[in-house]
């Protein structure tokens, strides 16, 4: 039943995604505090997250991609270049990411020693946190107001529009009647 | 009916920034604020072969060819934290990394709103044009 409701509304879906999202990366970033397994894994799973979260607004990215050398809002024309370099640079954090892992599994032989990918990897995660802060601050009132849509709606339901046909019709005044004869 | 003006969370906007402030402060003086504009000079002496990380990667601390083997564990596991557990003490990085976020959004915020309020202005002062 939730999980209809989430699909019918894709703005909730997107907000607890993106929560979900936001409180993985904010952790996988500090390798000290989760470990190096838990690292590994949970930066896998923000990849796949990722790339949800690119599917979710698949609509923006065609229609901006397709308007984005013709007349487009400014801020909608940052966004776009700054969800390009968030894009290359976390899936550049992911290859190294598992090129250079320990834990789970995979052996790359030489093509890990082609390039430096645990210096490649440390920057782009780095670099990663100041493209998504600004990708956050460049969505807060999105996330202003769906979060309270969402997450702080402690309002009482409004009273539904069958309601209002109980109300008293009202009358119209003397001059009204005036104007109109 | 009079239009319904377009109003700023004024009120709100200075509780966050506020919050932000003293949480910065807060993550200062329990020593878990790192300078995050040295990933940027990092990222341009990439080509170099140096550059300064954030904060003190364990994993940086290793020389070429010196990292240690897949599930190795030894001395490399210990700095980083046990596979499979997570370090509690290491907590205050992942707050910086939070307040990180919240603090670019509130100066973007903050300059948005401070632009908004002069560009209104400039056009109030500005004399308007008569219409006949």
């Amino acid at each position: 039943m939730k999980r209809k409701a989430l699909i019918k509304n894709p703005s909730k879906l997107n907000l607890f995604v993106d929560l979900v999202m936001a409180l993985a990366f904010v952790t996988v970033m500090e390798l000290r505090f989760t470990g190096l397994q838990i690292h590994e894994l949970l930066g896998l799973a923000i990849a796949v997250a990722f790339l949800t979260h690119i599917i979710l607004h698949w609509r923006w990215v065609v229609s901006v991609t397709l308007r984005f050398f013709k007349q487009l809002f400014h801020e909608s024309r940052l966004n776009y270049v700054l969800n390009l370099a968030l894009f290359v640079d976390l899936f550049i954090a992911t290859l190294s990411g598992i090129v250079i892992s320990r834990t789970l599994g995979l052996d790359f032989g030489s093509f890990e020693r082609a390039l430096p990918w645990e210096r490649l990897h440390t920057l782009t995660a780095d670099f990663s946190l100041m493209l998504v802060a600004l990708h956050v601050a460049l969505h807060w009132k999105w996330i202003v107001s769906h979060s309270k849509k969402y997450l702080f709606n402690f309002h009482l339901p409004r009273p539904k529009a069958r309601n209002l046909d109980t109300q008293p019709v009202p009358v119209a005044t003397s001059s009204q009647n005036v104007s109109a004869s | 009916m009079a239009a319904q003006r377009k109003t700023t969370p004024i009120r709100g906007i200075i509780i966050f920034v506020v919050l932000v402030i003293i949480s910065g402060i807060g993550l200062y003086a329990t020593n878990n604020f790192d300078n995050p504009l040295s990933a940027v000079t990092g990222l341009f002496s990439l080509g170099a072969g140096g550059g300064q990380e954030r904060g003190a990667r364990p994993d940086g601390d290793f020389a070429e060819g010196t990292r240690p083997e897949r599930g190795g564990g030894g001395d490399f596991d210990e700095r980083v934290g046990e596979n499979g557990s997570v370090n509690w003490s290491q907590f205050g990085e992942v707050l910086f990394n939070v307040w990180f976020i919240a603090a670019v959004t509130a100066v973007l915020i903050v300059v948005q709103q401070t632009f908004s309020f002069f560009t209104r202005w400039m056009r109030q002062r500005s004399p308007r044009v008569a219409t006949t």
